[in-house]
């Protein structure tokens, strides 16, 4: 298994999903790390098929940031206990262009008004380029609640958040 | 590779790409991954040798010895396994009967097994 290769490919994308999860950079690398780690384990039990290794390795960027905020909740973390977390301010999303940096930030300002679960699966959809079957295996809903929450997610967008045309 | 149903709107916001993940983080993720791949020698073994299905009679037969008649055997497998075993074949009412024989055979093989399947561990005491 090219570990090298999928990390390069996937490692920014899913470091963007466990920042939804993650009150900062340091916790949001962790979690990767123990993604990745397991997904390490179930491919030594069973061999994972390429054409799946993405949407498996989101589903563990998820099950390693959850077991992380049931931990933060019992050692009684304070922003924990709201269900998610406020990510660190300054620390940008989105690779900064000077160009475009006013709307990168109008985007994240956008995003965070998102409920954490239209965010999750816009993210996955737009940025981790998963179907509506893989991204409703990955969250565990099905794929109508998963383009359900992705029409109310972009509907909310536009309205708060018009991206100048590409030149 | 986009996926190809994006609309301009959805095209736009996939063009912001993520931050990139920091070079250190990627590093220790790689270190972490390639010292899973190099793996101990013990547990490159075990995992190579047996399915994990094999492990259920082996833990049936383990425990069928001690059910039977076995807590001297027992005593002794947890201080000195082989040797438990090995002295109880060599004893003289080891050699009393064909039928008593081929039990402590069993004693030998079962425990030779388990640590042969377990190397440098101590999972065959902790299952016994």
């Amino acid at each position: 298994m090219d570990w090298a290769g999928i990390v390069e490919q996937l490692g920014d994308r899913l470091l963007l999903y466990a920042r939804r999860w993650a009150p900062d950079e340091a916790t949001a690398t962790d979690i990767l790390q123990e993604a990745f780690l397991r997904v390490w384990h179930a491919n030594e039990k069973q061999p994972i098929p390429e054409a799946d290794m993405s949407a498996r390795c989101y589903a563990a960027v998820r099950r390693a940031a959850l077991d992380h905020l049931r931990s933060a909740r019992r050692r009684g973390d304070r922003e924990a206990k709201g269900g998610e977390w406020l990510y660190e301010a300054g620390s940008p999303s989105f690779q900064t262009d000077l160009e475009r940096d006013e709307e990168r930030a109008a985007l994240e300002r956008a995003m965070s008004t998102l409920p954490i679960e239209q965010h999750e699966v816009l993210t996955l959809k737009i940025w981790g380029e998963l179907t509506f079957a893989e991204i409703a295996a990955t969250i565990e809903e099905s794929p109508n609640t998963v383009a359900s929450r992705y029409r109310l997610a972009i509907a909310a967008l536009r309205k708060v958040f018009a991206p100048e045309e590409a030149p | 590779m986009m996926t190809p149903d994006f609309d301009p709107y959805e095209r736009r916001l996939a063009s912001f790409k993520p931050t990139k993940l920091p070079p250190h983080a990627k590093a220790q993720i790689l270190s972490e991954l390639a010292r899973l791949d190099a793996g101990s020698p013990a547990q490159r073994t075990h995992v190579r040798i047996l399915p994990a299905w094999a492990y259920v009679p082996l833990a049936l037969a383990a425990s069928l010895l001690i059910t039977l008649e076995l807590p001297s055997f027992l005593t002794g497998l947890v201080n000195d396994p082989m040797g438990a075993a090995l002295a109880a074949q060599d004893s003289p009412a080891a050699s009393g009967s064909q039928g008593y024989d081929l039990n402590d055979q069993f004693k030998v093989n079962t425990v030779a097994v388990l640590r042969f399947a377990w190397p440098g561990t101590n999972r065959s005491e902790r299952l016994l």
